[in-house]
C-alpha cells in the first residue's frame, strides 16, 4: 500500500484550509523563532550581543575554540553526560524489567518513587543533592554531579523501557527458557535486542537530561567541574560576548544530531517487527 | 510394558490459597504416547501443562520426568519441548536462527546445528524459508516453524498448548495429521492440550477429560465416545441425547428405565444403579435409525420438530419421551428424502446404545 491510497487526494486550497495553514505557519515561527535568533548572533562580528549585527565573522567560534573555560566546560559536559547515560540507562533498564516481570505487591508505588525526580521542581531536587552530596564528601566533584545527573535520567530512562514492555510477549521468556535457555541467556539473547531501541532512545533522553542540566550545576558545580549551560550562565552574568551565542549553536546542533540518531533507530526499529500478516498458504 | 514418562503424584494448584485450580492430580504418561488433556476453559487443564513446563510451581504433589523429581528443577533445566498458542517465535531472529537457538544453549557446533536445522525445516515442509523472519510468514508457517523449533533440539517430551486455536477449520484439520504423523515418525512422547474434543478425538492415544480440576476419564477415544464414564464426559465428547428417568426395573447388564412421561427405554447399565434410582439416559444422535425398519427395543413415535441440513446428512430434532429437544441423524439411505417438519417418524435404537447413568445435581 502506498502513502497516496491512505491520504485524501490533495484538495484545492480552501478558505478554511489557508487559515489552517496561516495559524499553523505562526504556531511554528513563534516556537521556532527564539533558537533560531542565537544563530545570526554566534555570526556577529561586533563586540556586543545585540541584533542587527554589525556584520558577520566566524570570531566567536574562534573564541569559543580557543578559550580554555570554554573547552573545560565542553569537555566536563561530555564526560559527565556520558557516565550519566551508561549508569542511568542500565539502572533504568534493570529497573523497568524488574517492574514488568516481577510479581509483588506495592508496584505502584515503587514505580512512583522511582519517577517522583521527574515531577519535582528541579530545584527541590538540587538543594536535596546539595546537602545529601556534600555530606558524604562528593559536593564539588564530577562524581556528584554524575550521581546527580543520574538521578534526574533514570525516570527517562525507566519510562520508556517500561512503555516498549508493554508490547513484549512475556511467552517469548518461557519459550527460551524451554529451550534451555538460562535467565541471563534470556535476557541477553531475547529480551534485550527486542527492547534495545527504546533503551537507545532512553540513552539519549538521559543524555540530553545531563547535557542541558543547569540548576543542579549551580548547586555543585564549582569552576573547575563547570558544565557547557554553567559556563553559559557564568557568561552571561560576567561578560556578555556572543561566545555565548556561539556555545549556545554547537549544543542546538548536537541536539539536532542526536535527535536524527534517534529517528534512525525507530525507524529500523519498525522495519525489524511489523504485525505478522495471517495469510493462509 | 508399562515405561512411564511422567507422573503426577497427588498435584494440587491454587494460585491464590482460596481458589483450587487443580485437586489431586494423577495421571501417569507412558514413553512414546500422545497423550491430550481435554476440557472447557478454567477446567485444570492448561495449568496442569504450565506445572509440567516448570512455569507453575504445584501447591502440592510432586510431579516426575523419567523418575526425576521435577518440582524445584527451573524450566530450562528440564530439556522439554513447548509449542505456545500464539507460537512465541523470536521475531528478531529469522527462521533458522529461531530453530539455532535451543542448539547453541546446548553448546551443538555450527554444522551439527546446520545439519539438524535443515532436517527440522524438511520435516514440517518449509526448506526453503530458513532466512525469513516470522513476520514474514503465515499463521500456519509460524505454526510449523513453532512445531519445529520445539522439536529440533530432540526433547523427550514435547508439549502443546493448543497449538492449532489460531488457524483457520481446514488448515487447523490439515495440521492435525501432520503433528500426528510427525509424532508416529519421531516416537517422541506428546502431551497436547485442547478444549476442541475432535482435535483431541482424531489426534490421541488416550485423552484425559479435566473438569473443575479433576479428570473425569482417562480413556481411548473409542473408549471416551461409546463408553463414557459420566454424564459430563457423556455430554463433553460429541453430541448427546440425554433423557432423565428413574429405574423400574433392571437385571445385570441391562435396564428398563421410566421417563416423566411414561415412556419406558431399555437401556445398558453404566452405573450400579438401584431399581428406583434417577438415571440419565445417554444416547448417541447417530445411534438413532428413522424409519420403520429397526430394533424392536425402543421402537418409538416421534414428532419432527425441524430439520438442520448438513450436505451429508440432515439432523432432525424430534419430540420423544416429553422432551422437544430429541436429536437424530439420518443420510437419507433409508429413502427418506420426504420427512417434513410436523410429520410423525418412527425411531428405533438398539439396548445397548443407550447408556443409563446415575443422575447428578451439579448439571
Amino acid at each position: 500500500m502506498t502513502a497516496s491510497t491512505i491520504l485524501p487526494a490533495r484538495q484545492r486550497p480552501t478558505t478554511g484550509r489557508l487559515i489552517l495553514y496561516s495559524v499553523t505557519s505562526v504556531l511554528l515561527v513563534f516556537l521556532v523563532a527564539p533558537i533560531l535568533v542565537v544563530f545570526p548572533l554566534s555570526l556577529s562580528s561586533g563586540e556586543l550581543l545585540v541584533l542587527p549585527t554589525p556584520g558577520y565573522s566566524w570570531r566567536w567560534y574562534a573564541d569559543f575554540f580557543s578559550s580554555q573555560r570554554w573547552l573545560l566546560a565542553t569537555y566536563n559536559s561530555f564526560v559527565v553526560g556520558i557516565l550519566t547515560t551508561l549508569i542511568a540507562t542500565s539502572l533504568g533498564t534493570l529497573g523497568a524489567i524488574g517492574l514488568y516481570l516481577g510479581r509483588f505487591r506495592g508496584k505502584a508505588f515503587v514505580l512512583a518513587l522511582l519517577s517522583l525526580p521527574m515531577v519535582t521542581p528541579v530545584i527541590v531536587t538540587a538543594i536535596a543533592l546539595y546537602f545529601s552530596l556534600s555530606a558524604v564528601g562528593l559536593g564539588s566533584t564530577l562524581t556528584g554531579l554524575v550521581l546527580a545527573h543520574t538521578v534526574l535520567s533514570v525516570p527517562y530512562v525507566l519510562l520508556t523501557v517500561l512503555a516498549s514492555l508493554q508490547s513484549f510477549d512475556p511467552n517469548l521468556l518461557r519459550a527460551s527458557a524451554s529451550l534451555g535457555a538460562n535467565p541471563i541467556q534470556s535476557f541477553y539473547r531475547v529480551v534485550l535486542p527486542l527492547i534495545t531501541p527504546s533503551v537507545a532512545t532512553g540513552a539519549l533522553f538521559a543524555f540530553a537530561t545531563s547535557f542541558d542540566e543547569l540548576i543542579v550545576a549551580l548547586f555543585i558545580a564549582s569552576p573547575d567541574q563547570f558544565t557547557l549551560p554553567r559556563q553559559m550562565y557564568a557568561g552571561i552574568r560576567e561578560f556578555l560576548s556572543p561566545t555565548i551565542a556561539s556555545a549556545a549553536v554547537l549544543v542546538i546542533l548536537l541536539s539536532v544530531l542526536l535527535l536524527m540518531i534517534n529517528e534512525t533507530i525507530r525507524n529500523r526499529a519498525a522495519r525489524h517487527t511489523l504485525p505478522p500478516t495471517h495469510r493462509t498458504p | 510394558m508399562s515405561d512411564p514418562i511422567v507422573v503426577f503424584d497427588q498435584i494440587t494448584k491454587s494460585y491464590d490459597g482460596i481458589n483450587t485450580v487443580v485437586h489431586g492430580l494423577d495421571l501417569t504418561i507412558e514413553r512414546g504416547e500422545f497423550v491430550t488433556l481435554l476440557g472447557p476453559s478454567g477446567s485444570g487443564k492448561t495449568t496442569s501443562l504450565m506445572m509440567l513446563a516448570g512455569f507453575e510451581e504445584p501447591t502440592s504433589g510432586t510431579i516426575t520426568l523419567d523418575g526425576r523429581l521435577l518440582n524445584h528443577v527451573p524450566a530450562h533445566q528440564r530439556g522439554i519441548g513447548v509449542v505456545f498458542q500464539n507460537y512465541a517465535l523470536f521475531p528478531h531472529m529469522s527462521v533458522a536462527g529461531n530453530l539455532s537457538f535451543p542448539l547453541e544453549m546446548q553448546g551443538i557446533g555450527r554444522a551439527e546445528r546446520d545439519q539438524r536445522i535443515t532436517a527440522a525445516l524438511d520435516m514440517v515442509k518449509l526448506g526453503p524459508l530458513g532466512e525469513r523472519r516470522p513476520s514474514e510468514l503465515s499463521g500456519g508457517q509460524q505454526q510449523r516453524v513453532a512445531l519445529a523449533r520445539a522439536l529440533v533440539f530432540q526433547p523427550k517430551l514435547v508439549l502443546m498448548d493448543e497449538p492449532l486455536g489460531a488457524l483457520d477449520k481446514q488448515l487447523r484439520e490439515h495440521m492435525q495429521i501432520e503433528i500426528k504423523h510427525i509424532h508416529e515418525q519421531l516416537g517422541v512422547t506428546v502431551v497436547y492440550v485442547t478444549h476442541d474434543q475432535s482435535e483431541a478425538l482424531t489426534m490421541s492415544d488416550r485423552v484425559a477429560v479435566f473438569n473443575q480440576g479433576r479428570i473425569q476419564q482417562l480413556a481411548s477415544p473409542a473408549t471416551l465416545y461409546e463408553e463414557p464414564a459420566n454424564a459430563f464426559v457423556a455430554s463433553f465428547i460429541g453430541e448427546n441425547n440425554r433423557l432423565v428417568g428413574t429405574v423400574a426395573s433392571r437385571d445385570a447388564t441391562y435396564c428398563r428405565m421410566m421417563l416423566e412421561d411414561g415412556t419406558q427405554i431399555e437401556a445398558r447399565l453404566a452405573d450400579d444403579l438401584a431399581v428406583g434410582a434417577k438415571a440419565v439416559l445417554s444416547l448417541r444422535p447417530e445411534r438413532v435409525m428413522v424409519g420403520a425398519s429397526g430394533p424392536e427395543t425402543n421402537q418409538f413415535e416421534a414428532r419432527i420438530e425441524e430439520l438442520i441440513y448438513f450436505g451429508d446428512h440432515t439432523k432432525l430434532r424430534l419430540s420423544l419421551g416429553g422432551s422437544s429437544g430429541f436429536m437424530a441423524r439420518t443420510s437419507f439411505k433409508d429413502g427418506l428424502r420426504d420427512l417434513q417438519r410436523g410429520s410423525l417418524v418412527m425411531v428405533s435404537w438398539s439396548r445397548d446404545c443407550g447408556r443409563a447413568m446415575a443422575f447428578s445435581e451439579q448439571e
